[in-house]
């Protein structure tokens, strides 16, 4: 494009915005005339203050009225979602987590549920919730006697997982598991089904992120990176507060925190421009978007969103309400809270807010993978057991007939389909690495529990019937995470006499 | 150009539009330009003696704009239309693009409206009209002062 083309988009673009229903001049003249007023009404309140106080000696000052409330502004789409969340092109749900309820927002078509959850009656304002697929883990955050638990936003009104005690919950490197830390600074990777993936670390400050190379804490002396398995220290900011961290990079800003500051681990650290014509301390919460790019940032009640490309001023957003506010990214649409609203806005302009109702006072807010494909099989179970932290969904390939259960690890993509007719008990190895898994499907309805020895060793690993996972069309699905790829894993189905009923061998190598 | 109620007849109009096309907020475009008008004729034996008043006037309306959003008092109210030409640009780089491109403001004017400096201020054009695709735009050297 030429500059001259621009011009005259840009004069055009000006000559499409609609008159003004006053004219600029009348609204100078009205401005003047409220000034003169003012001042008039200004110069009679001193004398009548002092007058009084004279006459009635001191009293105590009435409070100032409350800032007006914003009202959700009507929304462009059709009849039936104004005011709801709408997000053109995202699929995934976005999840409310309210003091003794949970929202759950589909953004496709505005539709939302909202179901009471009991166990979220003491969420806080410090409440931070981690989605691992489909399901939503919230720690409310309450001090010592604060819990974790994981909630299935497909049946929110199920019990939760008890994850054990926990005030924060922060998502992990590795996918499906999470970082728990209770009051006392001990700190324990879990996943879904609780079960602790390492050994539990004491933490020498409180809990912000995690890194590529540990976690990101605050410590009395500063922002620290922590590697929880060798208990050293990988970076360090001594007096700098902990904002946000992704991969190998920390967001953290140094006391009055004017101004946000952005360090490669082992690399170089840059100074984000500032922003302009807002105040305050920046603090948490804070957030990378899912592609690094962005950076978003509270200072007080405006969300400010850094470029990490670029060196120009960030976005400044201000949005409604008069809540704390907290957000989420979900591609490169930010989601962002204010009371009981929510507001959106799309890079890279972040120009376009929209205001809609949240559906319950916002105390976190978080994007949920995506789990459901239209026209596709639909997530209807997920572990957790001990090779916990992928999910299974049944393939529906009528509408009446389950006729093959797909897995995959740690959600989407579910590339293995195995189907419901065949032998009793039917595995497979699917993931690779950290990833790795054996999953399969019980077909044989006698089958109580399913086993798994590996052939190295002489103690087997069991899974229990608890552990086992049912989908619809009264088939069972188990899955088991290899820690060590070598040898084979021999799977039997028992019955609840323990009685051998069918088994398969898997080649792990 | 006789006095601030002449300038305001004139340029009025041209200025709010500019806003509302920065800003996406014609609510927010006209209070801020008849803000700006306000306080230039308070302030007119100054802003009248500038080189070219509305300069002064365009720069303290984009700073009452950004005043007015930082308070939390007003917010963008709607979306853009889809033939914005902007749409691809934050907030600040569509503020700089309109001055420079549309209003024909310096660098440094810019900077001033932003609360910035100089050199960020170019940088930020620089980048805008790299990703509109523009390459033959002209960032001038231009360094009248700001008034305000």
């Amino acid at each position: 494009m030429r500059a001259e083309e621009l011009r005259d988009e840009l004069d055009a673009a000006a000559a499409r915005v609609p008159d003004g229903r006053t004219s600029i001049a009348g609204m100078v003249e009205a401005r003047r005339r409220r000034t003169s007023v003012a001042m008039w009404l200004g110069a009679l309140a001193v004398v009548t203050a002092v007058g009084g106080a004279l006459v009635f000696g001191p009293r105590g000052a009435e409070p100032l009225p409350a800032a007006s409330v914003p009202v959700p502004v009507p929304t462009s789409e059709q009849a039936g979602t104004a005011g709801r969340l709408v997000i053109p092109g995202v699929r995934a749900p976005i999840a409310v987590v309210g003091i003794g309820e949970l929202a759950v927002h589909d953004p496709q078509t505005g539709d939302r549920a909202i179901t009471p959850v009991t166990r979220l009656n003491g969420a806080t304002a410090a409440t931070s919730a981690v989605a691992v697929g489909p399901w939503v883990v919230v720690a409310t955050g309450g001090g010592p006697g604060s819990r974790a638990f994981a909630i299935d936003s497909h049946d929110p009104s199920g019990p939760p997982r008890s994850l054990g005690p926990a005030v924060t919950a922060v998502a992990s490197a590795t996918p499906g598991l999470v970082w728990l830390a209770d009051a006392d600074g001990r700190a324990r990777e879990v996943t879904l089904g609780g079960l602790t993936a390492a050994d539990s670390v004491q933490l020498p400050g409180s809990l912000v992120g995690v890194t590529d190379y540990g976690l990101l804490l605050q410590t009395p002396a500063g922002a620290v990176v922590f590697d929880p398995s060798s208990a050293l220290v990988r970076w360090s900011q001594p007096g700098g507060t902990a904002l946000a961290a992704r991969e190998r990079s920390v967001a953290w800003c140094r006391d009055p925190c004017g101004q946000v500051e952005v360090s490669e681990i082992g690399g170089v650290t840059r100074d984000l421009a500032p922003s302009p014509g807002s105040t305050g301390s920046y603090g948490a919460p804070a957030a990378f978007s899912p592609d690094g790019r962005w950076l978003a940032v509270t200072r007080g009640r405006i969300v400010v969103v850094h470029d990490l490309t670029a060196s120009m001023p960030p976005s400044v957003l201000s949005g409604g309400g008069s809540g704390a506010r907290t957000f989420t990214w979900t591609g490169d649409w930010l989601v962002f809270s204010g009371g009981s609203a929510l507001e959106i806005a799309r890079a890279p302009s972040f120009s376009a807010l929209r205001y809609v109702d949240a559906g319950t006072p916002v105390r976190a807010v978080v994007a949920l993978d995506a789990g459901t494909d239209q026209g596709g099989p639909t997530v209807v179970a997920g572990g957790p057991f001990v090779g916990d932290g992928w999910f299974v969904r049944a393939g529906v390939h009528t509408i009446d007939t389950v006729t093959d259960v797909c897995f995959g690890v740690f959600g989407p993509p579910y590339s293995e389909c195995m189907p419901t007719e065949g032998d009793g008990v039917e595995a497979r190895l699917i993931g690779s690495g950290p990833t790795l898994t054996v999953v399969g499907i019980v077909r044989d309805r006698r089958i109580a529990q399913v086993r798994v020895i590996r052939s190295e060793t002489t103690d087997p690993v069991q899974l229990e019937m608890a552990d086992v996972v049912r989908v619809p069309g009264s088939y069972r699905v188990f899955g088991w995470r290899v820690a060590t790829p070598d040898g084979v894993a021999h799977v039997d189905g028992l019955a609840a006499d323990g009685q051998f009923i069918a088994g398969t061998d898997v080649p792990l190598g | 150009m006789d006095g601030p109620e002449a300038l305001c007849a004139v340029e009025g109009e041209a200025l709010r539009r500019a806003l509302t096309v920065a800003f996406g907020d014609e609510t927010l475009a006209s209070r801020c330009t008849a803000a700006a008008f306000a306080r230039a004729r308070r302030r007119w034996r100054a802003v009248s003696s500038l080189p070219d008043p509305m300069v002064w006037i365009d720069v303290t309306a984009v700073r009452y704009a950004h005043r007015r959003l930082a308070r939390l008092e007003r917010r963008p109210a709607a979306e853009r239309t889809i033939d914005d030409p902007l749409a691809a640009l934050s907030s600040h780089a569509r503020v700089a693009v309109v001055l420079h491109a549309h209003r024909g403001r310096s660098v440094d004017d810019i900077a001033e409206a932003l609360a910035t400096s100089r050199p960020e201020a170019e940088t930020l054009l620089r980048d805008s009209y790299r990703s509109l695709g523009v390459g033959d735009v002209l960032i001038e050297e231009d360094t009248v002062p700001y008034a305000g």
